[in-house]
């Protein structure tokens, strides 16, 4: 079945997976935030999700324009599809998004392989969040991970 | 050593059918092969089938009879004599009347040639003709099942062999009634047409009223199970009925078979397949009990001519016989040239006439110690064995010429022949899981494939999207430019191969309520063929159409 986008949202996302960080380049975002979703206790296998998350980027960067990025990957070590979001103090030069810019809004989705339509819909959601232009401001302008968090779940 | 009557019933079964595939590898029809055991093991050969043991099997051969007069009649639907009936009867007519003239003509011949004995040989070239007119249906019809036989020679095959049982009852009768003036026996017309009308007349009646009984019943029946019990029920009531009240068992089976097809076609043709299969071995035993049955002592030489041109004569007689009446009834050509050919066996009719010819006769002396009864016990006995050989075979050769061996055949004969490689997509186009979902959808619109492979960069098929998948990318479409074919797929559920019996594969796709599913080579993983119902079927449909020629 597939779920609203605040269902979806409120079930992969917790304040405490959003994460205003200073990281220097994409390799060591993604792996902050690989990292982060490890220690959520919803994913069995640290090491796959690592590589699931890294493969997927070699075939094509998740840095799907405007300065947002959407790492994701399918794993059957995940127990529930989980979300954790990160806000980079700097722009990433070397994020390769399709049109070229800096990457500073980061997604990483991590998902079971049977969960395909939730998936998509949680992405697609995702996207149409923040590539309004108002949103993508009001998340850069926040302090807090709290308040990236309610202005995320306002703006659905 | 006396053999228990079901060990015998197990030798004859299970001999039958080796014989019956030893004869099937020679392309030989599968009746010859089961006589060809029932020679062997019966009183011409081992004895294991010998006198004491003809007597107790005979209930079992009646069985038999019904059966196949039951199933013989469920073959004749009203709407084929409505098309066709002036035609068959014609062509029933002239067979059997023309085996009947050449027969009885030239053995009368001989037998005058040889004895002297004018009336003798008048009485017996009568009862020798009738009784040639006679058709076996049972072999005839077996090998049409056994080639699946479909198409206007064989509903004219089927037709002729059941109705021309009638035919040789009244020539038998009324040539022993001559026969019996010519020999200066005491006949009783009265007596001998009221037993022939009470024999054909009750047999009609009986088997309409059964048949019309059995479909009345087989309404409330439920379930497959009851209904085939029910149908055994009444054909032993049939046959029982028959041997007690003196009818014939066969033509009381044909009207039950016919009455039920035609008063409910739809519910009886299933447990007509139901009953074919399970008469199976009951044919087999009643075939190897023909050959068993078989006596061949020793004969005087002239013996050997009289069965050399009865079996010759019949088969012109026959032949012409067809032909004539064929054009006298403007049959199609098909029916002209090869339906005559079909007509040859000869069993249980002419068997069963001759040994009541042999009571008939007994009295006649046509040589020295040689009574006519003998004469026509022996020769009918040998010629049935010869016309038992030859009579499948050409009705093979027919059914071949005429191109309708293999057109009956069924959509689940065709599943049960195939496995999955013979109906799935053997050329599956794939997609990379690099590929950006706008180029995923854009492979769907092009291409007539219901779901795609999704291979890496190996070309081991990781995935599979399906079209159904794909519905609920289709309003997301702001994610098409950055999604990936690897980011949508779903996992391969590798729920059949392609070796999988097809019937098995469409089973297990019903339970796991599967539409399509990727079939991948086992050590490379690389997508070998798409498995789709849809395709599938159609490919079933497109076979099974061919096959039937149409």
């Amino acid at each position: 079945m597939v779920e609203t986008g605040t269902h979806l949202l409120d079930a992969a996302l917790s304040p405490q997976r959003v994460f205003l960080t200073r990281e220097t380049s994409k390799e060591k975002l993604l792996q902050f935030l690989v990292d982060q979703l490890g220690q959520c206790g919803e994913v069995d296998d640290v090491q796959a999700l690592h590589s699931a998350i890294f493969t997927r980027e070699s075939l094509m960067s998740t840095g799907i324009g405007l300065g947002i990025g959407v790492p994701h990957a399918r794993i059957s070590s995940v127990r529930r599809m989980i979300l954790a979001v990160a806000v980079n103090a700097q722009p990433l030069e070397d994020y390769e998004a399709i049109d070229n810019l800096p990457v500073q809004i980061v997604f990483m989705v991590a998902g079971r392989p049977d969960q395909q339509s939730n998936y998509v819909r949680l992405l697609a959601v995702l996207s149409h969040v923040v590539k309004q232009e108002n949103n993508r401001k009001a998340i850069l302008s926040s302090t807090t991970p709290e308040e990236i968090y309610q202005t995320i779940r306002q703006a659905l | 050593m006396e053999f228990g009557i079901l060990l015998i019933l197990g030798i004859g079964v299970f001999g039958g059918i080796l014989g019956a595939w030893f004869f099937q590898k020679l392309h030989i029809p599968q009746v010859i092969g089961y006589i060809a055991i029932g020679l062997i093991i019966g009183q011409s050969g081992l004895g294991i089938i010998g006198e004491v043991e003809i007597p107790n099997l005979r209930p079992f051969s009646y069985l038999a009879l019904a059966f196949i007069g039951f199933l013989v009649g469920g073959e004749l639907e009203a709407k084929i004599f409505k098309q066709y009936g002036k035609q068959f009867t014609g062509i029933m007519l002239g067979e059997g009347l023309g085996a009947f003239l050449v027969v009885g003509l030239g053995s009368g011949i001989i037998l005058w040639f040889i004895t002297g004995n004018l009336p003798a040989s008048l009485a017996g070239g009568l009862v020798f003709g009738a009784i040639s007119s006679a058709t076996d249906p049972a072999s005839t019809v077996d090998v049409l099942w056994e080639y699946r036989s479909k198409g206007l020679l064989t509903t004219g095959l089927v037709s002729v062999v059941a109705l021309d049982d009638a035919l040789a009852l009244t020539l038998y009768a009324l040539g022993t009634t001559v026969a019996g003036l010519l020999v200066g026996g005491e006949v009783n017309f009265g007596e001998l047409f009221r037993s022939l009308g009470i024999e054909l007349v009750g047999s009609a009646l009986l088997g309409v009223a059964a048949g019309w009984g059995v479909s009345n019943l087989l309404k409330h029946s439920r379930s497959s199970d009851r209904s085939l019990t029910l149908l055994v029920g009444c054909l032993l009531l049939i046959a029982g009925i028959s041997i007690t009240f003196h009818l014939d068992v066969i033509l009381c089976a044909m009207a039950a078979g016919a009455t039920l097809i035609n008063h409910a076609p739809h519910r009886s043709k299933p447990l007509l397949e139901t009953l074919r299969a399970f008469a199976s071995p009951i044919y087999v035993m009643f075939f190897v009990m023909v050959g068993a049955r078989l006596q061949l002592g020793a004969q005087p030489i002239w013996l050997w001519g009289l069965v050399a041109f009865y079996v010759i004569g019949r088969t012109i007689g026959k032949y012409a016989g067809t032909w004539v009446g064929a054009k006298i009834s403007k049959s199609p050509p098909l029916l002209q040239k090869y339906l005559g050919m079909g007509l040859f066996a000869q069993g249980g009719v002419a068997v069963g006439l001759s040994m009541m010819a042999g009571q008939h006769l007994s009295g006649v002396e046509v040589m020295n110690g040689l009574d006519l009864g003998a004469v026509v016990v022996s020769a009918v006995t040998a010629t049935t064995l010869i016309v038992q050989l030859i009579g499948p075979a050409s009705v093979k050769w027919a059914i071949t010429k005429t191109g309708e061996i293999g057109r009956n055949i069924t959509e689940e004969d065709i599943i049960a022949e195939l496995t999955v490689k013979d109906v799935m997509n053997a050329e599956p186009i794939s997609l990379q899981e690099g590929e950006l979902l706008s180029q995923v959808f854009d492979k769907f619109s092009s291409h007539d494939q219901l779901c795609f492979p999704v291979v890496n960069t190996t070309g081991a098929c990781v995935g599979v999207i399906s079209i159904d998948s794909l519905k609920s990318l289709f309003v997301e479409q702001e994610i098409w430019a950055w999604m990936l074919a690897g980011d949508v797929m779903v996992p391969i559920k590798q729920i059949v191969t392609t070796d999988t019996p097809l019937a098995e594969a469409l089973e297990t796709m019903h339970q796991m309520e599967a539409e399509e599913t990727i079939l991948r080579d086992p050590e490379t993983l690389n997508p070998v063929g798409i498995f789709d119902l849809r395709n599938a079927k159609r490919s079933i449909t497109k076979m099974l159409l061919k096959r039937q020629g149409v």
